[in-house]
């Protein structure tokens, strides 16, 4: 086997259009890693540029098998080679081996440099290492492999059908970048088929073998990582195994050959059935059952049912989780209701999670589930239920890789129907219960669970409105303040208490009570989310709760501060009222940058009014035309149109800053309105915020003239 | 061009990727970007021409060169390689009929934008560039599957990832005045040195 | 050595070999058939290269895909050879010598001794590449030798072949029949007639013929004429045109003839048997 193994080798070596092009490769690899080094210092970063390059490498791996292997056949070799025993066999083996040779240089090389990267930042912190490790072996030694096998592969089963092979060799690296994205949503977007695009992207997950793709602008949470759930490495095996069995299928004959293609078939089916059940994985892409856009689509789709103020009934007491995070997220629940005589009980529970039964002590009953909800019927005196379910949401995952449930979503049964997605503020809704409940939590996973609940070994209970658990790159940074120890803008205590010091006094100006979930916030539990909680959701930058905050960012005590005041202030919907509120939180914290030209001079009152009745008037010119209407309109109508949209836009910019200047700061009554502005935001008013800002300058203008 | 006729139709149903990419593929990707958008969105639709356009131009000049570096008894190929059959030559009339089929894209385009001839232009020089990429390095190699691979690799590095670098031929914006072809000339430069360099190549492949 | 019972091998709808009965033993033969005549087949179905030929084929009265000696005892040169061209000739003989399981310490000698048959030591550090097509094919032979072959099926060997390269071929064998089934497919009747003991004739996946050369000449006995092209009418009976040749400025055809003629037969060769069987002169 020697002797063939470097025979094998020689051959690679001597041919010109082989030994060549991998010299300049490992080339080209020395001098992207001084790219990567010299631009990107960030091991994040490096990590994203290096995976970005992997397909390409793995083509050209494909390239290098098929040629080498081929040979076999264009030298019409392979004939009496099959007379010797084995021979085609131990030709295939040496080949393999020479290829794993070849592939084992650039793997180490990218290895070595992931690891110097780690300790030039000196980054300390082991679970990195080891993600970078396992991100390694799959991304830069399985997918080689994989290249290896794929081409080898192409080479006993095409032969010299060399187009096929370069089609092929195409379509598996443009699969394995977001080059087909924009094909993939064809069928959605144009024909509303979900279903076409979902299969379109099974197959294309199927034939992934570098999951961070080229073209991916998505950030990755430190706290997730690359993509290397298991169902990678169960693909990576099947990449392997498959054109394996496929290449030993060339090698025998007879009874063997037939069990080899049957070997084959059987591991297509079990990568298939293994793959469907892959269950929770990170989908960061343009489909619509991803991260960002699944729960948008699905709830844009529904019919509008509001349950905002919706009484439940009844409240839990007590909840018993007994959770097993696997590939997805596994329950059973079982809940302590305090009234049992309703005729019926309407539960929330993410519409995700496939619910298997629900039970009391005498046996299962009856329910019916309906998207988000479950409704049970009389429960017979009968105080407890057992839910039992699994799923997985695209967002709030729950996998071997990492957990990020957070206690405001509906991942177990809350009681009544509440929303789960705000359509008019783009974001899920924090569905906080309004009464504690007592919690006794225990979860079975490969990682280390943090919760807000006390305990440890990921078992937990206390009391609490809700149940937070955050698992994988994650860790207590500080005494109970819990983050990706990975970011630069870890969350510090100081930050907190000033935070909490900032809002006192902020309440007490504006004469108003705190709000009870404020009080003492620095005693609580401070759990930093990940940054891409904020990427489909405009509500979750800050989450308060009974015993624990989440906050996807916390860089100083006052941004923390008007965090958590946004999270109380609730906007209307359009573009124009959240410029004014951000206006109004400036002044309020004291933001505001008096070197810009508009702190020159004073505003100019009337000159505002102006402007305010202006964009009354185009506001409401322009209030009836809709798409049918405007694509009805001629060219100079639809210009006419489009200027005022423009000057409607400007002007709103422009009022909002001088209202917001005058009212929060020239004016002597800026405290007056300070709180006359604080509880129309709070208050979600349905009140224009223009005729209110009117109403006062006038008010003040004629106090001024008396 | 009897020769290049057979040559094409020995391709089989590889001879109809690209006409399947340009009059089905990206069409349909262009209706739906703009269904997307809600609106007019050239800009997006651009940068998809631009995406799959180019990186095609390459197909069907790599898979007939394939039989003059790859097939066995090429060297018959070979007899009547100088005059007017020359490989160079053969490119730039596979990027001429390639180009046929895209102004038949662009005929559908008008229906659907305002001004799409800058847009045009800019999408043919770079299909020009990217037949001279793949004619010289398939004789630099020897080899059409590399060049293969470095064309679709070269358009999904600097159309997905690496927009602004200098070193991409593709442009990025709304394609609404001159400035947007301030790339082209260049490209095209580049395009005929990699021919001129190609057909150095092509002369001496037998010579020694 | 060699037993074919009813062997029979189809390509989808087409039968390639048709109920072939053979017995081979240690001596030279030759496998004569025009193109599509099944000789290739055949020697791949003896081989072992077909999963599943209809018929047995025996080596030593054990099935062939049972046998543990048939691949070690058999050499095989296939009508396409070739090998890697960025080998050496000696390392690509080390590298048959590894597939074909011939120990290390016994490798050097046997490559010297494969590699002097066929006269090619000198180049033995040469690249595959640099040696010419003839060559090539004597390294065919090379291979189908190396580690004492017992049974030796030669497809097309000397084709391509320049004459002298085919003299030394003839030669080869000679050298190498001591002891050994030898089977060489060929349609070069000349080849069959300097090198075989015996002949067998395959016409359209039958076999005709299986014997003796000087059987097989004798199936022309008094059959083969040649006449002046004018009177290549008078021929009575089928008859066929062997060859036109023209000798002191005069055109004379040579003739196979089922019947009698009333010229003087002349000294059938190989060839005219072999021709006589094809068109069913005999």
């Amino acid at each position: 086997m020697r002797k063939l193994y470097k025979a094998s080798l020689s051959v690679f070596l001597r041919s010109k259009n082989l030994s060549l092009p991998y010299l300049v490769l490992l080339a080209l690899i020395v001098a992207y890693f001084g790219f990567c080094f010299n631009n990107y210092l960030h091991y994040f970063s490096v990590a994203i540029w290096l995976v970005r390059s992997c397909i390409f490498l793995v083509a050209f791996f494909i390239y290098c098998s098929y040629e080498l292997a081929v040979r076999m056949y264009d030298n019409n070799m392979v004939e009496y080679l099959k007379t010797y025993q084995q021979g085609l066999l131990k030709a295939y083996a040496a080949i393999i081996l020479c290829l794993l040779t070849i592939i084992a240089l650039p793997s180490i090389m990218f290895f070595a440099f992931i690891l110097f990267m780690y300790y030039y930042n000196d980054v300390q912190y082991l679970p990195f290492l080891i993600h970078l490790m396992k991100l390694s072996i799959l991304y830069f030694g399985l997918s080689f492999l994989i290249g290896i096998m794929l081409g080898t592969a192409m080479a006993a089963k095409l032969k010299t059908k060399r187009l096929a092979v370069y089609s092929l060799t195409v379509i598996f690296m443009l699969l394995n970048t977001t080059f087909t994205d924009v094909l993939f949503r064809v069928p959605y977007l144009l024909f509303n088929s979900y279903q076409t695009e979902r299969m379109l992207y099974y197959f294309k997950d199927f034939l992934t073998v570098v999951p961070y793709q080229l073209g991916n602008n998505f950030i990755i949470d430190p706290i997730y990582g690359f993509p290397t759930e298991p169902i990678r490495w169960i693909l990576a095996v099947f990449w392997i195994l498959f054109p394996l069995t496929l290449i030993l299928t060339e090698c025998f004959d007879r009874k063997t050959k037939k069990a080899m293609l049957v070997t084959s078939y059987l591991i297509v089916l079990l990568g298939v059935g293994l793959f469907s059940n892959r269950g929770s994985t990170l989908l960061m892409d343009m489909r619509v059952d991803s991260y960002p856009y699944a729960d948008p689509h699905y709830y844009q789709d529904r019919p509008g049912e509001d349950y905002s103020g919706n009484e439940a009934g009844f409240m839990i007491e007590e909840y018993k989780m007994d959770l097993t995070i696997s590939n997805e997220l596994h329950a059973e629940v079982e809940v302590t209701i305090d009234n049992h005589d309703l005729d019926s009980y309407d539960f929330t529970l993410y519409h995700g999670y496939i619910l298997k039964s629900v039970r009391t002590e005498d046996g299962e009953i009856p329910f019916a589930r309906l998207g988000d909800y479950i409704r049970i019927g009389s429960l017979n005196g009968a105080d407890r239920l057992i839910f039992k379910y699994y799923g997985k949401s695209p967002k709030y995952y729950a996998n071997r890789q990492a957990i990020a449930l957070p206690g405001y979503f509906a991942y177990y049964p809350k009681p009544g129907r509440t929303n789960i997605w705000d359509l008019d503020r783009y974001g899920y809704v924090i569905n906080t219960s309004p009464n504690e409940s007592k919690y006794s939590v225990h979860v079975r996973s490969n990682l280390k669970v943090f919760c807000n609940l006390a305990g440890s070994g990921n078992s937990f209970h206390g009391k609490s409105d809700g149940v937070t658990l955050l698992a994988g790159m994650y860790d207590e940074v500080a005494k109970n303040i819990y983050a990706e120890p990975m970011r630069s803008d870890l969350p510090k205590r100081e930050y907190i208490r000033e935070a909490e010091e900032i809002l006192t006094n902020l309440f007490k100006r504006l004469d108003r009570p705190e709000p009870e979930l404020f009080s003492r916030i620095s005693e609580k539990k401070f759990f930093q989310a990940p940054q891409n909680f904020g990427l489909n959701s405009n509500t979750e930058d800050i989450v308060i709760m009974s015993d624990h905050i989440t906050a996807i960012s916390c860089n100083n005590g006052p941004q923390l501060a008007e965090s958590i005041m946004e999270s109380i202030i609730k906007p209307q919907a359009d573009s124009l009222c959240m410029s004014h509120y951000r206006q109004y939180l400036k002044y309020l914290f004291n933001r505001q940058d008096e070197t810009d030209p508009l702190f020159q001079n004073a505003v100019d009152l009337n000159l505002l009014l102006k402007e305010i009745d202006e964009m009354q008037f185009l506001a409401a010119k322009n209030s009836n035309v809709d798409r049918e209407t405007y694509l009805n309109m001629n060219e100079q109508e639809k210009k006419a149109h489009s200027d005022d949209e423009k000057r409607l836009s400007n002007l709103g910019q422009i009022v909002s800053e001088k209202a917001a200047k005058y009212l929060f700061y020239e004016s002597p009554r800026q405290e007056e309105n300070l709180r006359i502005f604080f509880d129309y935001f709070t208050a979600e008013s349905e009140a224009d915020y223009l005729e209110l800002v009117e109403r006062i300058v006038k008010e003040e203008l004629g106090d001024d003239r008396s | 061009m009897r020769r290049l006729y057979l040559e094409l139709k020995n391709q089989r149903l590889y001879f109809f990727v690209p006409p399947i990419i340009l009059f089905i593929l990206v069409p349909l990707t262009v209706l739906a970007t703009i269904k997307n958008g809600g609106g007019d969105n050239f800009p997006e639709c651009a940068t998809i021409s631009q995406l799959f356009i180019p990186g095609f131009a390459a197909w069907w000049p790599l898979f007939v060169l394939k039989e003059y570096l790859n097939s066995p008894g090429k060297e018959l190929l070979f007899v009547h390689k100088y005059g007017r059959d020359s490989l160079v030559f053969k490119m730039i009339i596979l990027w001429a009929f390639y180009v046929l089929f895209v102004v038949i894209v662009f005929i559908y385009f008008i229906f659907l934008f305002d001004f799409v001839w800058f847009l045009f232009i800019a999408i043919i020089i770079q299909s020009l560039f990217m037949v001279a990429l793949g004619y010289f390095l398939a004789l630099l190699f020897q080899n059409t599957f590399i060049p293969l691979i470095i064309n679709f690799a070269y358009s999904s590095i600097f159309m997905l990832a690496l927009f602004y670098s200098p070193l991409s031929i593709f442009e990025i914006g709304s394609f609404n005045s001159v400035s947007s072809l301030s790339k082209s000339p260049v490209v095209a430069i580049i395009a005929f040195i990699l021919f001129y360099g190609g057909y150095q190549i092509e002369k001496h492949l037998y010579n020694d | 050595m060699i037993a074919v019972k009813n062997l029979s091998k189809s390509f989808k709808k087409k039968a390639a070999l048709n109920s072939v009965n053979l017995q081979l033993d240690a001596k030279v033969y030759g496998l004569l058939g025009a193109n599509g005549a099944g000789k290739t087949t055949l020697i791949r179905c003896i081989a072992g290269l077909y999963a599943s030929p209809q018929g047995e084929i025996l080596y030593r009265n054990e099935p062939i895909h049972k046998s543990k000696s048939f691949h070690q005892d058999l050499g095989y040169l296939p009508q396409a050879f070739g090998m890697f061209q960025e080998l050496t000739l000696y390392e690509m003989m080390e590298y048959i010598c590894s597939l074909k399981g011939i120990a290390k310490r016994k490798c050097a000698n046997e490559i010297a001794k494969a590699l002097t048959s066929v006269n090619l030591e000198d180049r033995a550090k040469d690249r595959i590449k640099t040696l010419s097509g003839g060559m090539v094919r004597r390294v065919g032979i090379a291979q189908a030798i190396l580690g004492n072959t017992k049974v030796m099926l030669l497809d097309e060997p000397t084709a391509g072949l320049d004459p002298s390269e085919r003299a030394r071929f003839k030669n080869t064998v000679s050298e190498l029949k001591k002891d050994r089934l030898i089977l060489i497919s060929t349609h070069i009747v000349e080849d069959v007639d300097a090198c075989c003991h015996s002949v067998i004739v395959i016409d359209g996946g039958s076999v005709l013929f299986n014997g003796s050369c000087e059987e097989l000449r004798n199936i022309a006995k008094n059959k083969v004429y040649q006449i002046n092209e004018k009177d290549a009418d008078s021929i009575v009976g089928e008859k066929y045109i062997l060859k036109v040749c023209e000798i002191e400025g005069k055109i004379y055809h040579r003739i196979l003839a089922k019947e009698n003629q009333d010229y003087p037969s002349e000294k059938p060769s190989l060839e005219d048997g072999y021709m006589c069987l094809v068109k069913r002169l005999a």
